[in-house]
């Protein structure tokens, strides 16, 4: 990747990428040690290499843990759920759940945009959620 | 490590203290510290103060209050561990042979910084998406539910403890015991975590005298205390699908500190530490290997950790029942153990006490587990 950024904006464009029509997250890899991570890295966190390749993440990942936050900061709107997910890709990414109900730690989810539960200036701002896979 | 004492200690009440200044707090700490060693101002050659939200100079600003001034002040910010940063900073420079007496000192005006639900920092790209600290403790608490069979009414019992044991500290916050239906029936703050399983927001400061081997004997002081192993570490950057509910720098800062001791988790008799959330208590314990993965929960149910038990945790209160000043907190824990062993702890005091642990680690940062990590202990 040319001109990888190590902190991209958490919605901004470059954090995400259809690939058949599915979402992905923009993640790298390490092309000396194959570490992955998300953010993609400007430097491998286990090896010191410096650079990175693209690496997609998802179409669907599993949930490793969750909690429903009730009391947050002004800038968010409780109640919402976050999960962490596990890509198949090796690699742990923080994101709302879409909508409140309880997950399952082990569910399987796929990425989809959408609001919440981020608020700046009274609007909800879209972020890529973790959805449910239909059963 | 050779040589480095606790030859006095201060701290004020931990609480809200809407009509007091940082420094003024860390003043009434660094005078109490100097009074308890029975030295004055001029002794002091060097001073290291900790604090994360109170702003530029304030080690300036809190030893000028206390009539300290032209000598090296540092300045530390490490998240939580901020003020067990500041000793371990004193302690190296001692065992280093720059100084003789130093200060370490800890500061948080948090009440008028902070309301509500502490995040990492605005930049952090998880916090951006709603990350509280609550939230990256609850979920971890989640885990240790799914891999241990850890129940809600187990980590409850971790808050009841803490409370009970700050009801018996004059300098404690949280003043009243609390039972564990009480723990549990409080509001949610983030699922499976309830109010009374989170620290407070407090106000508060410590202070610690520390002095070589050759200005204790000079001294001629029968109270020191020894320091004899004090350890810093950083969080690694996680690569791959880690285990939540096991904490690497907990254990690396640990086994740094046991190194340098000598001793090994079966000496330690009773430990302080951070227990921002009733889940931390628990990996906390567990990853300084005291307890096996996934059985504190259930031996603090058993009082194996309550005063009286097999190995007491956090009789002063912990950061749950005496409150959390962030900068003071690791200043405070190392003032428990020193009280402690020195048999000044009152209606809480171990009895028969040799060895005490003071681990401390806070701030969250996406990549890692947990940035600053601290482990003291201390002996007779
Ligand atoms: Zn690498």
């Amino acid at each position: 990747m040319s001109e990888m950024k190590s902190a991209p904006e958490v919605h901004g464009p470059d954090v995400f990428e259809y690939e058949g029509g599915r979402l992905c997250l923009v993640g790298s890899s390490c092309p000396q040690c194959g570490a992955a991570f998300y953010p993609p890295q400007a430097v491998c966190a286990r090896c010191g290499h410096r650079g990175g390749d693209k690496l997609l993440l998802g179409p669907e990942g599993t949930v490793y843990t969750w909690s429903r936050v009730h009391r947050s900061t002004p800038e968010f709107k409780p109640p919402y759920v976050l999960v962490y997910v596990d890509f198949p890709q090796d690699v742990r990414v923080l994101m709302p759940l879409s909508d409140t109900a309880e997950p399952q730690i082990g569910d399987k989810v796929e990425l989809a945009m959408e609001d919440g539960p981020r608020v700046e200036a009274g609007n909800l701002v879209p972020l890529v959620h973790a959805r449910p896979v239909q059963k | 490590m050779e040589g480095v004492y606790i030859a006095g200690v201060g701290m004020t009440a931990f609480g809200k203290h809407p009509d007091r200044s940082a420094a003024d707090l860390a003043a009434e700490a660094i005078l109490g510290a100097l009074d308890d060693a029975g030295v004055g101002t001029m002794d002091i050659e060097a001073a290291w103060v900790g604090h994360v939200y109170q702003g530029m100079a304030m080690g300036q600003r809190a030893l000028g209050a206390a009539g300290l001034s032209g000598l090296p002040i540092t300045n530390v910010e490490n998240a939580c561990s901020s003020g067990s940063t500041a000793i371990f900073e004193a302690a190296t420079a001692l065992r280093a042979g720059a100084y003789d007496m130093v200060l370490a000192v800890g500061v948080e005006h948090l009440s008028t910084k902070f309301r509500g639900a502490l995040q990492p920092d605005e930049s952090d790209i998880e916090a951006q998406i709603g990350l509280t600290m609550p939230s990256v403790y609850a979920m971890r608490a989640r885990r240790h539910f799914e891999q241990y069979g850890t129940t809600p009414r187990q980590l409850a019992a971790i808050a009841a403890k803490n409370k009970f044991n700050a009801s018996l500290n004059p300098l404690a916050q949280f003043k009243k015991p609390i039972s564990v239906d009480e723990v549990l029936a409080g509001p949610l703050i983030a699922e499976p975590l309830h109010r009374d399983e989170c620290a407070p927001v407090s106000d508060g400061a410590a202070a610690v005298v520390l002095v070589s081997e050759k200005k204790r004997r000079q001294l001629g002081q029968a109270r020191t205390v020894r320091l004899v192993a004090s350890a810093l570490r950083s969080g690694r950057m996680e690569v791959g699908l880690v285990d939540m509910t096991r904490e690497d720098l907990t254990w690396r800062t640990a086994l740094a500190a046991y190194e340098q001791a000598g001793l090994g988790p079966e000496d330690i008799q009773m430990a302080e530490v951070h227990d921002c959330f009733s889940i931390a208590e628990t990996t906390r314990i567990e990853g300084l290997h005291l307890f096996p993965f996934g059985e504190y929960p259930k031996a603090v149910e058993r009082g194996e950790a309550s005063l009286g038990g097999r190995l007491p945790v956090n009789t002063s209160g912990g950061l749950l029942g005496k409150g959390h000043p962030l900068g003071a907190t690791g200043v405070a824990q190392v003032i428990e153990i020193v009280k402690q062993l020195r048999g000044e702890a009152g209606d809480r005091q171990v009895q028969g006490l040799k060895v005490g642990l003071a681990h401390c680690r806070g701030g969250k940062a996406r990549g890692v587990e947990g940035t600053a990590c601290t482990v003291n202990i201390l002996t007779l």
